[in-house]
């Protein structure tokens, strides 16, 4: 599962989409930003981070390894990209 | 958890999965029918006009004793010392204990505590101890205070004091840091003390947001003290039929349901799309609309309570406070299908925790060294069917009570034709419910 992230503006783009997922997926995160920024996911035990920094796109990944519904925010703009229904 | 994120519910990381759409559906035809077989089928005289039930000296010579209750009361008050230890000097981090302290012990542990040992919360509650603990100091009877609380304010303030805290848990910025958690910690505590120095220890029971939950689904469970001062064994019911419920509320019944119906909302992608895109400020958003949820729970409830008005020649005005206990068991509903998760996980949690409040590896209860059993989560299908089965089982109760009010209060004749708003109204919560958890 890949997907292309949009940090611009303040806003970021998906904008609270759901995806469905299987447990033991892995996720690819294609992040552009305007502004420096942390990428937070919760799907792991500790959780998943991803930095990037303005003006330079960053890729990351990480595989989903529990059931549940998470979020995957956007930390300083305190704004959610996509929840993860991972089963 | 390492990482500082936006928390769900308040706190914890990990939501339930979206109710299968499946469910909603079985769920929304299991309501539907059992209404209308209610509603059309069911008895047409009052079948709980007397509480019945069985008397129980032994347990009420037990529980009255006044050394056991003292016994109870510091223990529970020991239990928030500890904790107020660490929202005072403990780290401000998420592994201190103070936050699921508040927001799932407190807030969700209120729930299971009553349903299982009914008046206990209010038996035990720490401001009652606080405040005849200085009364008996200060040589004064702790019953009076400067001023008479009138009778009419009832339950109002502590329906306020529901907003506040659903405003706490879902919308305050910062909230699990323990600057802006003292803050709401000390207005609490000198709220409800100084009211009750000023207005007698009633005030408790007018505006303590917890009590007043806490009090509320205990009227549902199988424990009920008679007048005359002993316990009985009743049907739960019989019991919430028997309850006059205080004037508030309803105003209180709707804060809870409009708060976890708030809950579930905010998780649907057209309100994070919306919010999100928007220039308004999210407080803005979600303030308006926690507000906004409460309130058409209220006016919805009470429309149909008061259209029952129409067959007596008692004021309209009278039934929402009547026929507020037929609500009771459909916030029990909700509030099991959306926090019963968040209780046996993040509860876990904070029993690890309590072990260690200030941060500094200490081990008091010996739980410090254990590791939250999550295994629940592995498990979406029973998840899903616990929710659905509170959901639809707070429904059916409801109804049942809703209908021997309505028999009880309506002329025999006009016990239908009075009923069926509210019938609609609880189909409209149940399925609304039902449709939030699916989570779109």
């Amino acid at each position: 599962m890949t997907i292309d992230v949009t940090i611009s503006g303040g806003k970021v783009s998906p904008s609270g989409q759901k995806l469905d997922l299987a447990v033991g997926q892995k996720v690819v995160l294609n992040v552009t930003s305007d502004v420096d920024e942390e990428i937070h996911a919760h799907a792991l035990g500790d959780g998943y981070q991803l930095n990037v920094s303005a003006g330079k796109p960053a890729t990351g990944s990480f595989v989903v390894s529990d059931p549940g519904s998470f979020y995957v925010e956007a930390h300083h703009l305190e704004k959610v990209i996509v929840i993860l229904n991972v089963r | 958890m390492t990482v500082a994120l936006l928390p769900l519910h308040g706190i914890g990381s990990r939501d339930d999965l979206p109710l299968p759409f499946g469910f909603v559906i079985i769920g929304a035809v299991l309501t539907l029918i059992i209404s209308f077989g209610v509603l059309l089928f069911a008895w047409r005289r009052p079948r709980y006009s007397t509480i019945g039930g069985r008397e129980l000296p032994r347990l009420t010579a037990l529980i009255d004793n006044r050394v056991v209750r003292l016994v109870a009361r510091l223990l529970i008050l020991a239990a928030y010392g500890w904790a107020a230890l660490a929202l005072l000097a403990g780290k401000d981090l998420l592994t201190n204990p103070i936050f699921g302290y508040v927001f799932v012990w407190m807030w969700v542990g209120l729930v299971p505590i009553s349903l299982l040992f009914g008046q206990f919360w209010r038996a035990t509650n720490p401001l009652r101890t606080i405040h005849r603990g200085l009364c008996a100091v200060a040589r004064i009877d702790s019953s009076l205070g400067l001023l008479t609380l009138p009778r009419r304010i009832g339950v109002w303030p502590a329906a306020v004091g529901l907003f506040a805290f659903g405003w706490l848990e879902l919308v305050q910025p910062e909230r699990t840091t323990l600057g802006v958690l003292r803050v709401w910690a000390l207005s609490w505590l000198v709220i409800m003390v100084l009211g009750a120095i000023v207005f007698g220890q009633r005030w408790i029971a007018a505006a303590d947001p917890f009590e007043t939950y806490a009090s509320t689904i205990a009227e549902m469970s199988i424990w009920r003290r008679v007048v005359g001062g002993s316990l009985r064994l009743v049907n739960p019911l019989a019991g919430l039929s028997s309850w006059l419920p205080p004037r508030g509320a309803p105003a209180a019944v709707a804060a809870l349901l409009g708060i976890t119906a708030y809950d579930s909302f905010t998780n649907t992608s057209w309100w994070i799309r919306t919010v999100q895109a928007s220039n308004a400020p999210p407080l803005l958003w979600q303030t308006v609309g926690l507000l906004v949820m409460i309130i058409i729970v209220l006016t919805s409830f009470s429309a149909a309570a008061r259209w029952m008005g129409r067959y007596t020649t008692e004021s309209s005005a009278a039934y929402p406070r009547l026929m507020a206990c037929s609500v009771v068991p459909i916030v029990v509903g909700y509030a099991i299908a959306h926090y019963a998760t968040l209780l046996i996980v993040e509860g876990q949690r904070v029993a690890i925790n309590f072990s260690d409040p200030l941060g500094r590896g200490w081990n008091v209860f010996g739980s410090a060294e254990m590791g939250v059993n999550s295994a629940i989560f592995n498990r979406p299908t029973a998840i899903a069917v616990i929710q659905l089965a509170a959901i639809v089982g707070g429904h059916v109760m409801a109804i049942v009570v809703a209908h021997e009010k309505a028999v009880r209060l309506l002329p025999p004749e006009r016990a239908l034709a009075g009923q069926w708003p509210m019938l609609a109204v609880m189909v409209g919560y149940t399925c609304a419910g039902l449709l939030l958890l699916f989570s779109p």
